[in-house]
């Protein structure tokens, strides 16, 4: 049976570690097989810590092409907490109702998604992700990603890049939320950047408004061919908070008008206390089968 | 031809690169195991239904097989993502280990491109120290997914046996279980390592 091995519970802050620097680990040759392994000290395990990592990067607030794809790229970076609702299809039966909360430093988290077919909670907390289905009243658990990033050359270089093929390679951050849905369509709103505005020809900035409290940056454009024959998008519309590049809102429309695919932000709250206390899980779902 | 012009070059990369780090194989465990000392990045490319003898593949459930022009090499798999996410997978194999001393990271590039591949948050993971201990890399929301190559973040592998080497062969794609209509998508991939 597959086991998801756990390996980020040793602490929280080598939970989110990096790599920098090279290893130089001499691997033996056949000669040397019965000796002891090289001592542990020449392995150099990852040490940056989730403090590193969310190491402040200077928070550009101007509205421009550039910046508004980093900040969509990168926008875990600048915010501590989150914690908010929003509203998409495809997630399930109907629409779906995704809730979240969500602490970056201290790695934990809280999403939970309903709609008419489903009940789903899912709680991250030291290393460990636990989701229960509250209609089968089943839980499943498994391990969240170590990332190993090397988040300065991340930040510092494209992540679109080309091989000798011509084909294209679309480099993607961890997500540091551990929400995995909340992440990839509004809190780390990455793949959707990727998908819609790598050709800045195709996008334009209509300027700032405010939405739900938060001063969002209104870019419109047209999607390309691929994603017009994917998902009957012909243009779309993005409200991106320009503090930090969570996507606030997304409306895809069809050529005939119609809204085919979208995200619709409910509420949010942005570097503002969140209630993670997990005390209650236990009696909350008591009776509950691990699948 | 261009199928064939990728192989070619694939597999002459692999083997100057293997060749140029000392490649020596090890019986272990009843695998064929590489040992080498890799000094940067090194990819193996495993494609979907691999007729490569270096690779395989194995499946449970995914049994839709695609032919079209926008899967590498001109075919892929599917699985409808609703209900399957503890039930169903799609694996890529080496069938000579990569073996590794102390730790490693790990990522994979993932060939996507199909307009029904629509699962919201794919989970890709990849083995490590036995063959069933797999390590999660993250997940990939393929309805927004690039037509390419879309790399998943990079991870540490740590070694923790007390084996002198660790071994990682084997990737993992698990569906969501999410999105009602759509499906999970299986192509190629390239399992990148770097010490």
């Amino acid at each position: 049976m597959k086991k998801k091995i756990l390996f980020g519970i040793v602490s929280l802050c080598a939970a989110a570690a990096l790599s920098f620097g090279v290893f130089a680990l001499a691997l033996p040759d056949k000669t040397e097989k019965s000796q002891p392994e090289a001592s542990s000290k020449d392995v150099q395990e990852p040490v940056t810590t989730i403090s590193q990592m969310k190491m402040r990067v200077a928070n550009d607030r101007s509205v421009t092409k550039s910046n508004m794809f980093y900040k969509m790229l990168n926008s875990v970076d600048y915010y501590q907490t989150v914690s908010g609702s929003f509203k998409a299809p495809d997630l399930g039966v109907g629409d779906s109702t995704v809730e979240y909360r969500v602490d970056v430093m201290n790695q934990e988290s809280y999403q939970r998604i309903t709609d008419a077919g489903a009940d789903e909670e899912q709680y991250v907390k030291d290393g460990m992700k636990t989701i229960y289905d509250n209609k089968a009243r089943t839980y499943h658990q498994a391990g969240v990603p170590v990332y190993a990033e090397d988040l300065q050359t991340l930040r510092s270089q494209s992540r679109i890049t080309e091989d000798e093929q011509g084909e294209s390679h679309y480099q993607l951050r961890g997500d540091l939320t551990h929400t995995g849905i909340a992440a990839s369509l509004s809190l780390l709103p990455q793949q959707l950047a990727f998908a819609f505005l790598e050709d800045f020809d195709n996008w334009e900035i209509k300027g700032t408004e405010t939405f739900l409290g938060r001063e969002a940056v209104r870019i419109e454009g047209k999607a390309d061919a691929y994603f017009n024959d994917k998902l009957s998008v012909e243009r779309f519309v993005f409200l991106v908070d320009r503090d930090t590049g969570i996507l606030l809102n997304y409306d895809g429309y069809a050529a005939d008008g119609s809204l085919v695919d979208f995200m619709h932000t409910n509420s949010i709250a942005v570097d503002q206390p969140v209630n993670m206390d997990t005390t209650a899980r236990c009696a909350k779902y008591a009776g509950y089968t691990q699948q | 031809m261009k199928k064939i012009i990728r192989i070619v070059t694939i597999m002459s990369i692999s083997a100057a690169l293997l060749s140029s780090m000392g490649m020596a194989q090890i019986p272990k465990n009843q695998l064929n195991v590489l040992e080498f000392q890799p000094r940067a990045a090194t990819a193996f490319f495993i494609d979907n239904d691999s007729n490569d003898s270096n690779c395989s593949n194995s499946r449970v459930g995914f049994n839709e097989y695609l032919s079209d022009t926008g899967h590498y090499n001109n075919d892929a798999r599917r699985q409808i993502t609703k209900g399957n996410q503890y039930k169903t997978y799609y694996r890529w194999s080496l069938k000579k280990a990569y073996q590794f001393t102390g730790g490693v990271y790990a990522q994979l590039n993932v060939w996507l491109n199909n307009k029904y591949f629509l699962d919201p948050a794919a989970e890709y993971s990849i083995n490590s120290g036995d063959s069933y201990s797999f390590y999660t890399l993250g997940t990939i929301d393929q309805k927004y997914a690039k037509a390419g190559w879309n790399a998943t973040p990079r991870v540490y592998l740590p070694k923790y046996s007390s084996d002198p080497y660790t071994y990682s062969y084997m990737a993992e794609l698990t569906p969501s279980g999410r999105n009602i209509s759509g499906y999970t998508g299986a192509d190629a991939i390239q399992m990148i390592y770097t010490k």
